[in-house]
């Protein structure tokens, strides 16, 4: 099924783009950063402190993935400084 | 009103459209882009990335609980984007209600919400070419 992950911030420049279609077999949310992973290894240390969100929800990460789903990698908000 | 927009803002246009019958006070918040970072190093430039589809429903939501939490007749939330140079307008946050203490709480409720929860990041840009990504 097609995924579509979006990269924003300090993972946009990781990642060198702002956003990747990935055909990978099914699962859940995990499943799809493990394909992801493999696609762009410069992600993997990022992936422990991010969030995710699914077509804008934020969401855990045993949510199963459906065809066409976007999940967005969050990083850290800027929060709480001025 | 919610936008989220690279173009500066007019925070009097903000009020103008605001404005209705039964209306005390309005209350504004305005975010400027410091000249300095937090350990004191000069700043270039701040850049702010969004993901702009998933910011205006958390302003939206952010907008409305506060209208209800105290009672407001309105409010707005304006957010540029993009780059700035110190002293440029970053973020306008405006409460209108009938009078002006839940106004003026409403406006701190809404900016901490803001910073809390929706899906904005800074980059300050450094005199001496240093970037970083605040709150990473």
């Amino acid at each position: 099924m097609n995924i579509r992950f979006l990269f924003f911030a300090s993972i946009r420049e990781a990642a060198k783009t702002r956003e990747l279609e990935l055909d990978i077999p099914g699962g859940n949310v995990n499943d799809a950063l493990s394909h992801l992973e493999t696609r762009i290894p410069e992600l993997r240390r990022h992936l422990d402190r991010v969030q995710i969100a699914v077509n804008e929800e934020y969401s855990d990460r045993n949510r199963s993935l459906r065809e066409g789903d976007t999940v967005a990698l969050i990083p850290p908000v800027s929060g709480g400084k001025s | 009103m919610i936008r989220i927009q690279r173009e500066d803002f007019s925070v009097d246009a903000v009020i103008q459209a605001l404005k209705q019958q039964g209306m005390g006070a309005i209350v504004t918040f305005t975010g400027i882009a410091r000249g300095e970072s937090r350990d004191g190093k000069p700043v270039r430039a701040v850049e702010w990335d969004v993901y702009e589809t998933m910011a205006l429903r958390a302003f939206a939501k952010i907008r409305e609980d506060s209208i209800h939490r105290f009672g407001l007749i309105d409010a707005a939330i304006v957010h540029r984007y993009g780059r700035q140079e110190p002293g440029e307008n970053l973020v306008l946050i405006a409460a209108a209600s009938s009078h002006r203490q839940e106004a003026f709480d409403a406006c701190q409720f809404m900016m901490n919400e803001i910073k809390r929860s929706a899906p904005l990041w800074k980059k300050e840009i450094l005199d001496d070419g240093e970037e970083r990504w605040i709150g990473e």
